[in-house]
């Protein structure tokens, strides 16, 4: 074999990709041969193994070798000279018509998604063209046979009713921005980013990985720089940024922020000059303790409060093994419900929604639209009204519309709710025999518990305190260290301006007996209610979700199908 | 040791963790780690059981 030219050797490696099935694509100025399920890059990059193997099978020459490199370039000229222009995406696909949508699926085949029917296609031979890949190689398996109602039910099981949110309509519309919307991303243009609002542990990152294990793309995304986002989240589906605090963001990840709701082309230079573009946008989450402060990203941003993290969903490590577990079954019940939003009539989605109360997000009308599209197409397969739709949908514009505006003036309740969170496992550390730091004994003092307390018909606990000593407790405990005043006066003008969403700051005027001024202190009492919200309180308050019993299949759904 | 002491270390546990997940959230991954290896600290002294409350 070695005593043939590099175009015969070429030949006869192209002759035995063909002859085992496969078959070259171009992209761009790249060609790669399609072997097995998988796309392999024509190129001699030492790192490039895959290639090297196909070729050392077929020629017996390494790609380190030089003439190895010359069969090699030979190989990309004669597959360039047969590959088919196909269309490479990673995650899912929607076709340009907007009327297919391909997942991968297990065993290298794709799911061709219509509004007749689900169908497994071979990869890249499809009327689309399209070559689509998992980001983390982890298709699921599809099972035709499966129940769809057992599986919608999993699904609510462990990745909706498990969300902390404080308003439990919102679960929903975290599930179909996170769990549903990034398969069908490209029927919005305009795309609005979500944020996991709250304090620290109350379920926010758990909240959102749920729907990253889900969709096999593993952890959150911590510590990671713009550059990375830049360079590997084309494709990714769902991009979720854990702990993304004021602090962090920088224009540039700003400006990448606004790439991912807007779109826009986005472009970076190689360092030959070449160009790198992102052809593709995530669906953006965002998980935060003190919330936005760029104006033009709020614009951009629904805050879901999070805080209710009900005992029994506090063990995330076994949510996220039991979903890894039904994964497949979930998947393959959430096809049929993406069938079920090809099937429908955008426009009776839209008749629909000029019934209910106003949308706060006038600008994202079309993402709004979709979301609403998904959770019609949610209620049909899970055999529920789309009244039982129509009453979450209105519950997410009445009650989600004003928590995201003045985001600005909320950052110091923020912090002072995280330095009494502290306090709370300070005070549990010394009464239980831990040793306390010099920082951690300067907040256990600064502030006297009452608890017990009642005012305006809540219970809770009052914390006296002085602006000046909870000021120092807090700086010297690195809270908030970036928006706190910088002395007592400032700090006191802070509490005294009040609205604050969950905790109430109280004066001497409001309780003489406990807040008198005592040797020139100015005492000041922090109020915060006992955690009341129960999974029941909520669901019937709000009247956010149907009674247990679903109506039934008769009195279904108005068909909505186009 | 007794049932007490047991449930006097996992409340230590938990009230660590949580001082320490705060810290980490304010950035402050130093004393994160200090406040868990004081924890390690305090749950091995011999003396921990008998600590008068």
């Amino acid at each position: 074999m070695t005593q043939v030219t590099p175009e015969k050797a070429a030949r006869i490696v192209v002759e035995g990709i063909l002859k085992e099935g496969g078959k070259f694509i171009r992209s761009g100025e790249r060609v790669y041969a399609l072997v097995g399920g998988k796309r392999i890059l024509v190129s001699p990059s030492f790192e490039n193994t895959a290639y090297a193997a196909i070729q050392i099978k077929y020629s017996g020459v390494a790609t380190a070798e030089v003439k190895g490199r010359a069969i090699c370039q030979h190989v990309a000229v004669l597959g360039s000279h047969q590959a088919a222009e196909l269309w490479l995406a990673r995650f899912s696909a929607l076709s340009n018509d907007k009327t297919r949508l391909y997942l991968p699926v297990e065993g290298g085949d794709l799911l061709e998604i219509t509004a007749n029917g689900l169908t497994r296609v071979p990869n890249g031979a499809n009327p689309s063209s399209i070559w689509l890949e998992h980001p983390q190689e982890r298709p699921f398996d599809f099972r035709a046979d499966c129940d769809v109602s057992e599986a919608l039910k999993k699904f609510e099981e462990l990745c909706v009713q498990t969300q902390a949110c404080t308003v439990s309509g919102h679960r929903w519309l975290v599930a179909m921005h996170e769990g549903l919307m990034p398969y069908v991303r490209d029927h919005a243009a305009a795309r609005m980013l979500f944020e996991h609002s709250g304090p620290s542990q109350h379920g926010k990152t758990s909240g959102a990985q749920r729907f990253t294990k889900l969709h096999g793309l593993g952890e959150v995304l911590g510590d990671v720089s713009t550059a990375y986002l830049r360079n590997n989240c084309d494709g990714i589906g769902l991009m979720v940024l854990d702990n993304k605090e004021q602090a962090s963001y920088g224009q540039d990840l700003i400006n990448f922020l606004l790439f991912t709701a807007t779109g826009a082309r986005h472009g970076r230079s190689n360092q030959d000059g070449s160009a790198r573009e992102m052809g593709d946008r995530p669906i953006g989450v965002l998980t935060s303790i003190e919330g936005l402060y760029k104006q033009e990203l709020q614009k951009r941003t629904v805050c879901i409060p999070y805080g209710a993290l009900s005992e029994k969903h506090r063990d995330r490590d076994y949510i996220e093994e039991q979903i890894d577990l039904h994964r497949d079954l979930i998947l393959s019940g959430i096809c049929h419900v993406l069938r079920q939003f090809l099937a429908m009539d955008p426009e009776k989605v839209q008749e629909r929604l000029k019934e209910l109360p106003k949308s706060p997000w006038p600008e994202f009308q079309g993402y709004v639209r979709v979301l609403a599209r998904l959770l019609y197409a949610y209620a049909i397969e899970r055999k529920s009204s789309l009244a039982w739709a129509d009453q979450i949908i209105g519950g997410w514009f009445q009650t989600l519309g004003p928590a995201s505006v003045g985001r600005d003036e909320d950052v110091i309740e923020t912090h002072v709710f995280q330095a009494l969170e502290l306090y709370e496992a300070i005070r549990t550390k010394q009464e239980n025999g831990g040793d306390l730091s010099p920082a951690n004994r300067t907040l256990f003092n600064a502030i006297e518990p009452i608890e017990d307390y009642e005012i305006g018909g809540k219970h809770g606990t009052l914390h006296v305190t002085s602006a000046s000593r909870l000021l120092g407790a807090m700086q010297l405990n690195n809270i908030g260290l970036r928006d706190l005043p910088k002395n007592a006066s400032g700090m006191g003008r802070r509490l005294d301006s009040g609205g604050w969403r969950e905790l109430c700051v109280l004066k001497e005027s409001d309780d003489k007996q406990l807040l008198g001024r005592t040797s020139g202190q100015r005492k000041i009492g922090i109020f915060r209610p006992e955690e009341t919200s129960t999974e029941e309180h909520e669901v019937h308050s709000l009247g956010l979700i149907p009674s247990a019993k679903s109506p039934p299949v008769g009195e279904l759904s108005i068909p909505m199908t186009g | 040791m007794t049932p007490n002491d047991i449930d006097r270390q996992l409340k230590l546990i938990d009230a660590s963790r949580k001082i320490a997940t705060i810290y980490t959230h304010y950035g402050q991954i130093l004393a994160a780690q200090k406040e868990l290896s004081s924890l390690g600290r305090t749950l091995q002294a011999p003396s921990f059981s008998r600590r008068a409350l």
